[in-house]
């Protein structure tokens, strides 16, 4: 893996990790909202019910006829209202009350017979006194009407404002924790004492997701490398794939090189004989040139031997002198790699290739290398052919067994081949082509020859042409 | 074969063989050889390169396919230590190639088996064409060497001539009589070795520029 799809696979690791980590991080808050809302809302339950509560002793007090002395009132209704400091009311305009009146008691009836409600007459902070039309009033003090340990553990701080300041209820969080607040704002539910309640929790850096984060970087971190292992291998087995390819290319395209590399070698003796002939031609009526005549002359024909040699040894090249091998082949596996070779590069073309086996398990004699030649060649010369059509594109390979012999045939919907080149397509270095050397076919035919086997061509009805290799077949007496 | 020395030779024509193929060499040699061409075979172009005098008068014929080193870099090579004319040899001559060629100064571009008359056409063209270019360097350079023999004012003189000013319009220029203007008029004609005018213009009026 290269450095830089290195960095790649890390910058991606990061990104798919940071996503994954956000979404927790935002799973992990609502969780913890939801809780904290559901907590503050039991506790603004709880402050709600203690302060209807109130209002439903005065409306108990202002109903019955013959009020006890409230001093002797408060140690029987004190337990039950551990927030119940003192109370007293106005007994025929004097107060009488556990207590002393409070300032401004007057006043604050005044305003509870306007609104026909208990109102609210703060002492400080923490202590109120609520005061009913029927001028019954009560001291209490809000910092004890839940018992801290009553609230739900879901809170941190938690403050009522009675008078102007806000009341700590509860404070387990300094102000100043660093992290992330949140916070909710809600009335008392009782009428007469809407006090606001505020709840804040500071969800602090040792409250977050911190071992869910981890795993998800352990899982991300195999993801990517899984992925990235799946890609290389992947890519290698394309680029081993595209080797393959090329080898056998390369394997198959040599006999072309071959024939360029002799056409040059044969250009040299050549050029050397046409040079020394014409020479001693122009020099042959001076006397005193005699010996450079001569000179010429052998040296031509040391050349002429020269190219016979360059030829022969061709000759040596294309026709092994070993026998070609014979084993039984499997058409199916020639022709699907043929196909593995060639299709890449004809679908290029727009040229579709199919195989027919008419005879499955029928199995040819003969070198498969000089077979796959063979066909490699018909093919190449198909695609040719189709090359200038505006028809369908289309090489058709068929194999079947007949009698004793095993026929493939490469067919094309080509031109066809034309009458008059018909008899003479076998012919060493006869070609159509003007780029063409002339020895394909009759290298195939050579090679067929070698295996006991040959070539034909012929046309097809209307259009296209059709060859047709036979070869001795596995299996019947040779 | 001949294997000359190049110094003494210098100064007639040369044909450089340059081809790798000793059978191929020698055939073209002995075909100069008929039209009266001397030559000289170089199997190793490198060598070829080494040994040229920049002095030396002929053509190059160089073969394109050569072991070690391509025809083309020789090519390019030689166009940087010589004036001589080349003509390319190919056993498989393609466009490309053939355009290469003559972008690095080829002067003929031949396919082997090459016939002998279209051969020694391009040999003895290539070969006259350095022989006038090289006399045309020669008259030249001879002509500005007499330049230099004139002094200043007779300098200036040749200039106004050559522009076609009278020796009146010269002398009102100068603020001479137009005698003393007669006198330096001659002194150009006597030193320049001019015999007429117009032989004056032809030969000098370039190189005053």
């Amino acid at each position: 893996m290269n450095p830089l799809s290195r960095t790649r696979a890390l910058f991606c690791w990061l990104i798919l990790f940071c996503l994954g980590a956000a979404w927790i991080a935002r799973q992990e808050y609502v969780d913890q909202y939801d809780r904290f809302f559901q907590s503050t809302s039991i506790a603004q339950r709880m402050l709600s019910q203690k302060t209807v509560q109130h209002e439903a002793v005065l409306a108990t007090l202002a109903a019955l006829s013959h009020p006890p002395a409230p001093e002797r009132l408060y140690p029987s209704l004190q337990p039950a209202l551990p927030q119940l400091l003192g109370l007293g009311y106005l007994a025929d305009g004097a107060w009488a009350g556990s207590l002393a009146a409070p300032p401004g008691l007057s006043d604050a009836l005044e305003r509870a017979r306007q609104l026909g409600r208990p109102v609210v007459l703060p002492e400080d902070p923490a202590r109120y006194w609520l005061i009913s039309p029927s001028s019954w009033s009560l001291l209490l003090d809000a910092r004890q009407l839940v018992p801290a340990a009553d609230f739900p553990p879901g809170l941190a701080n938690l403050s009522l404002t009675v008078d102007q300041t806000s009341l700590p209820l509860l404070d387990k969080q300094p102000d100043d924790a660093p992290g992330l607040t949140m916070t909710l704002q809600k009335p008392l539910g009782a009428a007469s004492q809407p006090f606001q309640m505020r709840s804040t929790r500071t969800l602090t850096p040792d409250a977050w997701p911190w071992t869910a984060w981890l795993a998800w970087a352990v899982a991300s971190a195999l993801l990517m490398a899984g992925a990235a292992a799946w890609q290389r291998s992947r890519a290698d087995a394309r680029r081993q794939q595209e080797q393959a390819r090329l080898a056998a290319m390369a394997r198959l395209s040599t006999l072309g090189e071959m024939a360029a590399g002799i056409a040059h070698e044969l250009n040299q003796p050549l050029t050397a004989i046409l040079a020394h002939t014409r020479a001693a031609g122009r020099l042959l009526d001076d006397d005193e040139e005699r010996p450079a005549v001569r000179h010429a002359l052998l040296a031509s024909s040391e050349q002429a031997k020269r190219a016979a040699d360059i030829i022969s040894r061709m000759r040596a090249l294309v026709q092994p002198s070993s026998p070609a091998r014979r084993e039984a082949l499997d058409p199916d596996a020639l022709v699907a790699s043929l196909r593995f070779l060639r299709e890449p590069d004809l679908a290029r073309q727009g040229i579709r290739i199919t195989w027919h086996n008419a005879s499955p398990g029928a199995r040819p004699l003969g070198d498969r290398v000089a077979l796959e030649q063979i066909l490699h060649n018909l093919v190449q010369n198909a695609a040719d052919a189709l090359a200038d059509t505006n028809g369908p594109r289309h090489i058709q390979i068929e194999g079947r067994a007949d009698g004793e012999e095993y026929l493939f045939t490469v067919s094309d919907t080509g031109p066809g081949i034309a009458a008059d080149a018909l008899p003479r397509l076998f012919a060493p270095f006869y070609t159509t082509r003007p780029q063409g050397m002339g020895l394909g076919l009759a290298l195939c035919d050579t090679l067929a020859g070698s295996m006991d086997g040959r070539v034909a061509a012929r046309n097809l009805a209307p259009a296209g042409a059709c060859f047709t290799v036979s070869l001795p077949r596995s299996g019947t007496p040779a | 074969m001949t294997t000359p020395d190049a110094h003494t030779h210098a100064l007639s024509p040369q044909v450089y063989l340059v081809d790798d193929d000793d059978a191929v060499r020698d055939g073209l040699a002995l075909l100069l050889r008929s039209v009266g061409l001397r030559s000289t075979g170089f199997g190793d172009p490198l060598a070829f390169l080494a040994q040229l005098s920049p002095s030396a008068i002929g053509c190059v014929v160089l073969d394109i396919r050569m072991p070690g080193i391509s025809g083309l870099d020789v090519l390019s090579r030689l166009a940087e230590q010589s004036d001589l004319p080349v003509v390319m040899l190919t056993g498989h001559a393609n466009v490309d190639l053939c355009r290469r060629a003559f972008k690095g100064g080829a002067m003929e571009f031949l396919q082997k088996p090459v016939d002998d008359d279209v051969f020694l056409d391009a040999v003895q063209a290539a070969v006259r064409t350095h022989i006038a270019s090289r006399e045309r360097l020669a008259v030249t350079q001879a002509a500005a060497e007499r330049l230099a023999r004139l002094s200043g004012r007779e300098h200036e003189v040749l200039e106004r001539i050559v522009q076609g000013m009278s020796n009146k319009e010269i002398a009102r220029e100068f603020d001479l009589s137009p005698r003393t203007v007669e006198t330096y008029r001659a002194n150009v004609f006597a030193k320049l070795e001019a015999d007429s005018l117009a032989q004056l213009i032809r030969q000098y009026a370039t190189l005053l520029d």
